[in-house]
């Protein structure tokens, strides 16, 4: 590990719109130094899937997403057959008498998706692995290999090794216990909610021409919001569709504009619950113990 | 900022002792993990503390609890002086709640049930690492509110995640269930039409009907704020089910589960149904069941839950005879108990069977881990 490197490596985060903290940096660097995939979970909203797309923006590569879902299988996540062209080459072949037999199980005739891109690439692209824990567990074992090897084994046509080693980042919301196995074979970082002076330059680095008081007004206001007993805290996300809101709305002091603050808590607010439990008078409260 | 050793060989060895201590503690380590850090450690000839130990905590956490207790067990081991005395032992810090009951019947009786005796018990989840994720930590010893809140979280979200494991489209199979004709149809087209390759899907499993019964004396306090999570996930999930709450008589609680809102749920079962207090008659409440409510509610493809720590003040004749009705009127009856797979309490599944032979499973359900336990034993019908 290169520590000299990991002030750059900051800076260029911050550069790119993604204000994060030193231990994610070196857990990156550490990933691309050791080459080993890299796990982040975390309450959604943190900003986890965004490591992933600042990197491949700063480093100037191709981003390769697969968002993992129930039901996620190989065809959809490596490869398919190209049915469709291996029957109109057959066909092509069958009108031609004289012609050898085709052979329909070569690279022209895969479909490639995104796992087996990953590894198909001259340059070492950025593969996001999203919401693995929504994926089945069959699946989870079936990336160990890629995980550990880098190759992809297609029965047809023998193990395809990596051209280049892609860099991976896998994202967990923690719905399911990802297995031993997995784990084993990634780097761990989990991705808190910033602290507020964190937030503050998230915000004033996102959210152009934002007064920074309000700023921090708001910044407060949500840290407090995170203490509540919400069934759904809000993450960075809702900080800056609110701010986003409340710049459209021309507000410049929340104290002034309770009313506002509890007309637009539906930019922070995901659930019924929460919306009834944060009241005018809760938010007001709220407010109050921020300032 | 304390410094670490700065020779490159004694620094090595002194992560290897490091790696060991965390071994000791419950973080899984491999080989490779070792060589990795002890490589990160030793590239630099200055390596700067901060940036080492975000390298190791990134290489050595598995889990969001490992990620948090890192930086005790970092700072015992390289630091142990600047450890304040209270924070010394984290054990200390667990709660060491219990109650004390002289209560017999299907719950049996603790050995070490009493205030002296609790204290020297093994907590199951009190250790570091992987030991103290939530899932695995037993209700009675999680002190800490956000971890109680993410406890109740998960309990209610198994009752989803069954129901989403059952309604998912069938699953192809290489063997049993049905043939499979689109796929295999598919598939035939790189044989050259011959069905070289047979798919089968599987059959798709039949979501359960469930009847609950959760038991709210005093005696069930410290599980019921979580398997309250795991009832309202059930029946959030599952239409057909149906909840009862006793202590010493019976009540319906279905339609109280039903609320889309916690809060709302929480009120109006606290409102008129005292809970969390007095004694228990599983017999009366059972037979109250048997009589009023079992022709409405039970079906024979009926799977019966009741979770009781089992501590009864009716007789065991009773207690044995309405199990037996309600035994014969399901297609499963499951006992989840709390006492069971607890440390100390000499409450054994095998036991209770023997001594209660209607009941199909005697199951614990002390922990989220537990409880995911009896979520499969209900997906396979």
């Amino acid at each position: 590990m290169d520590t000299q490197l990991i002030p750059e490596l900051q800076k260029r985060f911050a550069e790119s719109g993604y204000i994060a903290d030193t231990a994610l940096i070196t857990t990156i660097s550490l990933m691309q130094g050791l080459a080993r995939p890299l796990l982040i979970e975390g309450e959604a909203g943190v900003g986890k899937t965004e490591v992933a797309n600042t990197l491949a923006n700063i480093e100037d590569c191709k981003l390769i997403r697969l968002q993992c879902y129930e039901g996620l299988d190989t065809s959809a996540a490596v490869y398919e057959w190209n049915y469709s062209r291996q029957l109109l080459t057959i066909k092509l072949h069958e009108s031609e008498a004289g012609l050898e037999a085709p052979h329909i199980f070569g690279r022209e005739f895969l479909l490639e998706r995104p796992l087996l891109q990953s590894i198909v690439q001259e340059q070492s692209p950025i593969l996001l692995i999203d919401e693995i824990d929504r994926a089945d567990e069959a699946f989870e074992a079936f990336l160990l290999e890629l995980l550990s090897e880098f190759q992809i084994t297609i029965p047809e046509l023998g193990t395809i090794k990596a051209r280049s080693l892609p860099r991976v980042i896998l994202t967990s919301n923690g719905t399911r216990e990802l297995s031993d196995a997995l784990r084993r074979r990634c780097l761990y970082h989990y991705l808190e909610y910033p602290d507020r002076q964190r937030e503050i330059e998230i915000v004033e680095s996102r959210v152009s021409n934002f007064d920074s008081k309000l700023a921090a007004q708001i910044v407060d206001f949500m840290q407090c919001v995170r203490q509540s007993n919400l069934s759904k805290s809000p993450g960075i996300a809702e900080t800056l569709d609110w701010c986003a809101a409340l710049q459209g709305l021309e507000i410049s002091d929340l104290n002034q504009n309770v009313e506002v603050l509890y007309q637009t808590r539906g930019c922070f607010l995901k659930t019924r619950d929460d919306m009834e439990a944060l009241d005018l008078g809760e938010i007001a409260d709220i407010l109050k113990k921020s300032a | 900022m304390n410094s670490i050793p700065s020779t490159s060989d004694g620094l090595g060895l002194r992560v290897f002792e490091f790696l060991q201590f965390l071994r000791e503690h419950g973080y899984l380590i491999g080989v490779r993990e070792t060589t990795d850090i002890i490589n990160v450690a030793t590239a630099s000839t200055h390596p700067q503390p901060t940036l080492l130990k975000t390298g190791m905590r990134a290489l050595c956490c598995r889990s969001s609890d490992e990620w948090e207790q890192f930086d005790h067990h970092y700072n015992t081991f390289w630091h142990p002086h600047n450890i304040p005395a209270s924070q010394q032992d984290i054990s200390k810090q667990m709660d060491t709640r219990h109650r004390q009951t002289s209560a017999s019947g299907i719950a049996g009786a603790s050995s070490q049930d009493s205030e002296h005796g609790q204290h020297d018990l093994p907590v199951d989840g009190a250790g570091a690492g992987r030991n103290r994720s939530v899932g695995k930590a037993d209700f009675r010893f999680l002190s800490d509110k956000a971890a109680m809140r993410e406890a109740e979280r998960m309990a209610e979200l198994l009752g989803k995640q069954l129901r989403k494991q059952l309604s998912r489209r069938r699953v192809s199979s290489l063997r049993g269930g049905q043939l499979d004709i689109r796929k295999t149809l598919r598939r035939s087209v790189s044989t050259g039409g011959l069905p070289a390759h047979i798919l089968f899907s599987q059959r798709k499993p039949i979501p359960p009907h469930l009847v609950i019964f959760q038991d709210v004396s005093h005696s069930m306090t410290w599980n019921n704020p979580l398997l309250f999570r795991f009832v309202r996930g059930l029946v959030q999930a599952f239409p057909d089910a149906s909840a009862y709450a006793f202590h010493t008589r019976l009540f319906p609680v279905t339609h109280m589960f039903r609320e889309s809102s916690l809060k709302r749920t929480q009120s109006r079962l606290e409102a008129g149904n005292q809970l969390w207090m007095g004694g228990t008659c599983i017999a009366t409440s059972l037979h109250t069941f048997n009589q009023f409510f079992s022709r409405r509610d039970m079906k024979p493809k009926s799977t019966v839950l009741i979770m009781s720590d089992g501590f009864d003040t009716d007789d065991r004749e009773s207690l044995e005879s309405e199990l037996e009705t309600l035994r014969k009127k399901s297609k499963k009856l499951i006992w989840l108990n709390p006492m069971l797979g607890r440390p100390g309490v000499t409450l054994d599944a095998n036991n209770l069977k023997q001594e209660f032979p209607m009941v199909d499973k005697f199951m614990p359900a002390n922990s989220v881990d537990a409880l995911r336990s009896t979520i499969r034993e209900i997906g396979r019908g």
